[in-house]
């Protein structure tokens, strides 16, 4: 490696080889060269050209000899882009080794793949060869790991794993006063525990504390005995840790739930004073509708805006009211939606000002339609409605529809005498009495219907 | 009578035609007052969205199809005609065939389906 770098000075540029002509060798299974990756075994694993061999360049003047055993075959090194030196250095490296055909891929693997190249990883074969390689020990405690186990456990619901933990415990206490007297079972202050119902309650006691991982230093296990007490004192561990974790995350619900009404009552208060701005704001216009001073422009970009506005706030109500919590308060809803009622009304009657259809601007039609739309979404946004707030939806749905000039089936179809394709002239009232019509609206020529 | 209508001019609107060869006069709305009226002014655009109006022969409108799938279009239109009990259209099941040309056209076009 260190010696490389005055070579690459000496020596004149190898002979190249072009993306073209390596795809095409690499797609003909062209076994007459070999491709070399001079980049890290984790580059080479990563991505590299089908069929090549990786032989790093930090280990090439000791491998070079295992890895390419024919000097004289055609032999085509690369790394990772032109910019990338490696390759240039190997196949210096290489020629001084003796091999006599080196070619240099200069573009590297990012040229390869940004020309559509198609590369490989060997993350298959590595993972493989991992799973052969690992001994039965290590597979062992993969599979029966704690961190594993605790996972398991947390899983399981509170009842059931403190039954899990408490059986355990009571199944250990049977094992430690049926093992009996003498060399095995427990010792208190040096005397083996005698079988009687005495011993059972200390048997009982001594299993307790060792399922909750805490010492009881003046009961021993003697004997074979300890692994009973090292086999408990681990499954304990486990159980009792998964326990607390998850009486702790049930305090860490009632935070979170509890966070989310504050944040509820906080939007549903927001959105409250803003409507109340914008009632007072539409009292305001309606009082200038009838003054006959102000300009009916002025008017027309005040009541464009209030309803602007309020289909803002219809908008955060509607988002308000999916996300509505358990045991929200229905009745601060039905107000806040009452309230929309009301200002609904004012609005209709604020239209009855602008004396022509022209007057209704684009941005009105769209904000009124706007309003329609989400009327329609207050419906069935939640199952778990009071009757009464329901109605008030109901109303609020049907108001916010009764502003929109949105055609519905039933009503007059807007009459219309336009010029055909057919160079004719077209109008809807020619076809009244005799047929029906079907109106095919389509954004534009050429575009696929 | 079914119509077709754009805001585009006659002259394109002939030419569509013509490719389409859909037998179905289309309607040149060029000032838009008409699809204003009809509320299809898709304000994003703005253009006229795909909405289908079904009038009957009282002037009253009997369906609106605002889900108007360019692919399936000429099938709908005659299901919907049929389920209504609009007069029976014969230019409509040209008007299919052609809607599917024009689908297949334009999926080769655009390479999608």
């Amino acid at each position: 490696m260190d010696g490389s770098g005055s070579l690459v000075a000496a020596v004149p540029l190898s002979e190249s080889i072009d993306f073209e002509e390596l795809r095409e060798r690499v797609e003909d299974g062209d076994t007459s060269c070999v491709l070399v990756n001079v980049l890290t075994r984790a580059a080479f694993e990563a991505g590299r050209i089908p069929g090549s061999v990786n032989l790093p360049v930090q280990e090439m003047a000791e491998r070079a000899a295992d890895v390419l055993p024919a000097p004289e075959q055609e032999t085509v090194v690369y790394c990772a882009s032109s910019s990338c030196t490696l390759a240039n250095q190997a196949s210096v490296l290489l020629r001084n080794l003796g091999y006599t055909r080196v070619r240099e891929y200069r573009g590297g693997m990012a040229d390869w793949i940004e020309r559509g190249g198609r590369s490989e990883r060997a993350e298959m074969t590595m993972v493989a060869g991992l799973a052969e390689e690992t001994p039965w020990m290590e597979r062992m405690l993969t599979r029966f790991s704690p961190a594993r186990a605790f996972r398991w456990a947390t899983d399981q619901s509170l009842p059931v794993l403190f039954g899990i933990w408490f059986g355990t415990a009571v199944a250990f206490t049977i094992l430690y006063w049926a093992a009996g007297r003498g060399a095995i079972g427990l010792t208190s202050g040096g005397q083996p525990l005698p079988q009687n119902f005495a011993s059972f309650v200390t048997a009982f006691a001594f299993s307790i504390a060792t399922a909750m991982s805490s010492g009881y230093g003046d009961i021993v296990a003697t004997g074979a005995m300890r692994t009973a007490v090292l086999l408990e004192t681990a499954i304990g561990l486990v159980l009792f840790s998964a326990i607390v974790s998850k009486i702790l995350g049930q305090q860490q619900e009632l935070v979170l739930s509890e966070i989310h009404r504050v944040t509820f009552e906080n939007r549903l208060g927001r959105v409250r004073t803003n409507l109340h701005l914008v009632l007072s704001d539409l009292a305001e216009i309606s009082r200038r509708c009838s003054d006959t001073t102000m300009p009916q422009r002025r008017l027309r970009g005040r009541i464009e805006s209030v309803a602007m506005i309020f289909a803002g706030e219809l908008h955060a109500a509607r988002d308000l009211l999916r996300g509505r919590i358990e045991n929200a308060d229905d009745r601060a809803l039905e107000a806040l939606f009452a309230c929309f009622a009301a200002g609904l009304e004012e609005l209709a009657d604020l239209l009855g000002c602008l004396t022509t259809a022209q007057d209704k601007s684009g941005s009105l039609r769209r904000s009124l339609r706007t309003i329609a739309q989400l009327g329609g979404d207050l419906c069935g946004t939640s199952s778990r409605q009071t009757p009464s707030l329901c109605l008030t939806l109901d109303r609020v749905q049907r108001l916010c529809r009764s502003l929109s000039d949105e055609l519905r089936p039933g009503d007059a179809a807007p009459r219309f005498a336009l010029l055909g394709s057919d160079g004719k002239m077209h109008r809807l009232a020619d076809h009244f009495g005799r047929k029906g019509v079907v109106l095919v609206w389509f954004p534009k020529a050429f575009t696929g219907g | 009578m079914v119509y077709a209508a754009s805001l585009d001019t006659p002259q394109i609107n002939r030419a569509f035609a013509e490719w389409t060869n859909c037998g179905v006069p289309i309607l040149c709305d060029v000032t838009g007052d008409v699809a204003e009226a009809y509320g299809v002014i898709d304000e994003a655009r703005p253009l006229p969205a795909r909405v289908s109006f079904y009038i009957d022969r009282n002037g009253r409108i009997a369906q609106i199809d605002r889900e108007v799938s360019p692919t399936s279009h000429g099938n709908d239109i005659l299901q919907h005609a049929r389920a209504l009990g609009l007069s029976p259209i014969a230019r409509l099941s040209r008007l299919t065939r052609a809607s599917k040309r024009l689908s297949r056209r334009v999926s080769a076009v655009t390479g999608q389906p």
